[in-house]
């Protein structure tokens, strides 16, 4: 499903990966051999200019016939021409137009960089949220009284039962 | 491994065993001599379950030395489901040990003229065989336990269960793991009837008092096994991914590309890919627990280390971690999300002795016909069981996928030479549908996985962005693919050696240390080609044509989405692809 992050259409991508989110290049070159851009592989990161609304996903090296096929810039990247990226359907865009993107990250390089996502924030709707939070292992551990919704003290049975929005809501882990 | 153990099963007097020199068949090992023994000796118009065929295993040129990876055994035949050759691999234990005691070969010829059913056993003193009927119908884990009490613990099997006694076209033969769990099979083609047909059920094999094989430079070998762990360990595949998500790993990411043939080939994208990639698969093993859940190996001396170990919720033993085409088989194939079902499904098919991918991809097309649902787990289960007791209905199922489809008038059938389509969809990744069509095994993902020319720096260099690359890449792949089946290494070697020169020149040095022959890069790929045409001779004698490098004709016509893309490499392109 992945999770929003907001930024600007045309911005580079290296430089949201990097700049924005504050991952290290060297880390971007190394681990992440598998990268997506709206279901396509993609063989030259350099060449990717966010566009709205675009769908990213970062994986590390796979295994097999496939897994070699599809990774960035590979011997074989032939074999999979008809569903690579191209890099001209990456256009430039006029002014800063804001937009959230969906970044998925998958197997080594979600654990590695989960972690930090979630300092730095990430963009969840609303509802996807709520879902996610009540079926997690954290409900269980929240300590009654110390949640507050738009300044107002809720009991867990009430943060259960409250809608959420719809619409997005930053995540951001200030603490540990 | 200087001998050939040859059991006849026709004798009139009951089998014959005879013990052989090498011969022709000397220096090979694994496919290079399955294929050569079976194009050498087996008619190839021959009927695959008649006594004219022959079941031939053979460990890898390395198996039951130190070299790590390689404990892999290939078993060749005619096939019963592809009516073509076949080589079959298989992990697990039997090929160091069988290595160990010194053959190169297994050979089952001939059929017995009674209903017996055999146990052979090996060991350092040689090999018996006895009728065993007391096993009959037995499945592959009964039998093994069976085995366990009469030669106790130390031992391997190599089985089959009730689908190789009822000969079907999707039986597999079963070789035990490091636990003595019948586990690793040598699932494709239908091996496992071929087994049956000999009357076979169980090998046993005891490699107690004999010692690991010694290279023939034992110092070079040594120093060639160290820069080879060395590769691997260095990998990012073989390094750490592998190890912490298994195969399984590709289920998330083959589905972002679009590639995840979903409810029989007719998307290219599951919506509960995430609940049963191996993101979800390790969590949950690692959440129950239990000895060698998320990580463990299917052979000694495996440095890789991509299986694991599946328990259900009350932490008793379910069967090894599915791998990824078994989970796709069984998951998105069929509309199914729920891992705990898919693992039952795996450990029904490895007792009943089944190919995974074959049975999987057969419940597909079963659900196309309207047998089930897709989606419906306990209807798969059931269909699973039917063919297990051999009813009517599950005779026709464990026939496979083309059996299936015929039967039950379905269009979309995914098979090449009778053989299923693994786990990625050849119209979006176009070069594995090159060698879907041309490999000589039928549909098999494990064909070209190898290194290619531009690695080997051999053969000259291929574009692989000009159309003709992508024959080209998979005629390369399929030679070094070849050449790898014939050593014993796993397959999953290749991603050093693809990535790795040093890698590629270490597993070279192996093979020249262990049997002190040279061995180089040309040398390694001239060998290749030799299997690669053995086979493919086989074929053509015995009926097989260009008609037959071919996919499903709607693999052309119908579009996948989200790419919306068909298979459109040509066929005079595929038609290019054996012109060496």
């Amino acid at each position: 499903m992945g999770v929003g992050i907001k930024t600007f259409a045309g911005t580079p991508l290296t430089a949201l990966l990097c700049d924005q989110l504050g991952i290290a290049m060297s880390y971007i070159e190394e681990r992440v051999q598998t990268v997506f851009i709206n279901y396509r592989a993609v063989d030259r990161l350099d060449a990717i200019i966010i566009q709205p609304s675009m769908i990213i996903a970062l994986s590390a090296a796979m295994p097999g016939l496939a897994g070699a096929t599809l990774r960035k810039g590979g011997m074989l990247a032939g074999f999979r021409e008809g569903i690579s990226h191209d890099p001209k359907s990456s256009t430039p865009v006029d002014g800063e137009e804001e937009t959230i993107i969906t970044l998925k990250l998958f197997n080594q390089v979600a654990e590695d960089l989960t972690p930090h996502l979630l300092e730095v924030g990430i963009w969840v709707q609303g509802r996807i949220l709520q879902e996610a939070l009540l079926h997690s292992e954290l409900v269980a551990e929240i300590e009654e009284d110390s949640i507050q919704w738009n300044a107002k003290h809720l009991t867990i049975a009430q943060f259960k039962e409250i809608l959420w929005p719809a619409d997005w809501i930053l995540l951001q882990v200030t603490s540990r | 491994m200087d001998k050939i153990l040859r059991i006849n099963m026709s004798g009139t007097k009951g089998p014959t065993i005879k013990t052989e020199p090498l011969g022709d068949y000397t220096g090979l090992g694994g496919r290079a001599m399955t294929s050569t023994i079976v194009a050498k000796e087996v008619s190839p118009t021959c009927h695959a379950l008649s006594a004219e065929n022959k079941l031939v295993i053979s460990p890898g040129i390395l198996s039951g030395t130190a070299a790590a990876m390689s404990g892999r055994i290939s078993v060749g035949c005619k096939s019963p489901l592809t009516g073509g050759i076949k080589e079959s691999n298989s992990g697990g234990q039997p090929s160091q040990m069988l290595a160990r005691l010194g053959y190169a070969a297994i050979i089952l010829e001939g059929k017995p003229g009674n209903d017996h059913l055999y146990k052979v056993v090996i060991n350092k003193d040689g090999a018996t065989i006895a009728p065993a009927d007391e096993l009959k119908m037995l499945g592959n884990y009964d039998v093994v336990e069976k085995m366990k009490a009469a030669h106790g613990e130390k031992i391997a099997c190599i089985s089959i269960g009730p689908a190789g006694e009822m000969k079907m076209g999707a039986a597999s033969i079963a070789f035990t793991d490091m636990e003595l769990r019948p586990t690793r099979h040598a699932g494709r083609g239908g091996v496992g009837a071929v087994m049956g047909a000999k009357g076979v059920k169980v090998i046993v094999v005891d490699d107690a008092g004999t010692q690991m094989r010694q290279g023939k430079n034992p110092e070079k070998f040594k120093e060639a096994n160290k820069a080879f762990v060395a590769g691997l360990r260095q990998h990012p595949v073989t390094g750490k991914g592998m190890a912490a998500y298994g195969t399984n790993v590709l289920t998330n990411v083959i589905n972002e590309a679009g590639g995840y043939p979903t409810r029989n080939f007719k998307t290219g994208q599951f919506e509960g890919a995430a609940k049963i990639g191996g993101e979800a698969l390790a969590k949950l093993e690692n959440e129950r627990g239990g000895e060698g859940s998320a990580t463990n190996g299917c052979h000694r001396g495996c440095v890789v280390r991509c299986s694991g170990t599946f328990y259900d919720k009350n932490g008793q033993y379910v069967t090894k971690q599915p791998e990824y085409e078994t989970v796709w088989a069984h998951g998105g194939h069929c509309g199914i999300d729920d891992l705990d079902a898919i693992a039952q499904m795996d450990r029904l098919e490895d007792d009943f002795g089944l190919d995974t991918i074959e049975m999987g991809v057969t419940l597909g097309v079963a659900m196309d016909a309207g047998l089930a649902k897709f989606g419906d787990a306990k209807a798969a289960i059931k269909l699973i069981k039917e063919v297990g007791q051999g009813t009517p209905l599950g005779r026709i199922l464990g026939s496979g996928a083309a059996v299936t489809g015929k039967v039950f008038g379905v269009e979309r059938v995914p098979v090449v030479k009778g053989q299923a389509m693994p786990a990625y969809d050849p119209r979006a990744v176009k070069g594995i549908g090159v060698t879907y069509a041309t490999s000589t095994m039928g549909a098999d993902h494990t064909a070209g996985y190898a290194v290619t020319a531009n690695v080997l720096g051999v053969g000259g260099t291929v574009n692989a962005l000009k159309p003709e690359g992508q024959v080209e890449l998979s005629r390369n792949l399929q030679v070094a693919t070849a050449a790898v089946d014939a050593t014993g290494m796993c397959i999953f070697v290749t991603f050093a050696t693809l990535d790795i020169p040093e890698a590629f020149q270490a597993l070279l040095d192996l093979m020249e240390s262990c049997t002190g022959q040279p061995m180089t890069a040309e040398k390694f790929i001239d060998f290749g080609k030799r299997i690669l045409k053995l086979e493919r001779e086989f074929n053509i004698a015995a009926g097989f044509t260009k008609s037959h490098d071919r996919l499903p004709e709607y693999f052309k016509k119908e579009s996948l989405t989200p790419h919306k893309v068909v298979f459109d490499v040509k066929d005079q392109e595929l038609d290019q692809v054996f012109n060496f």
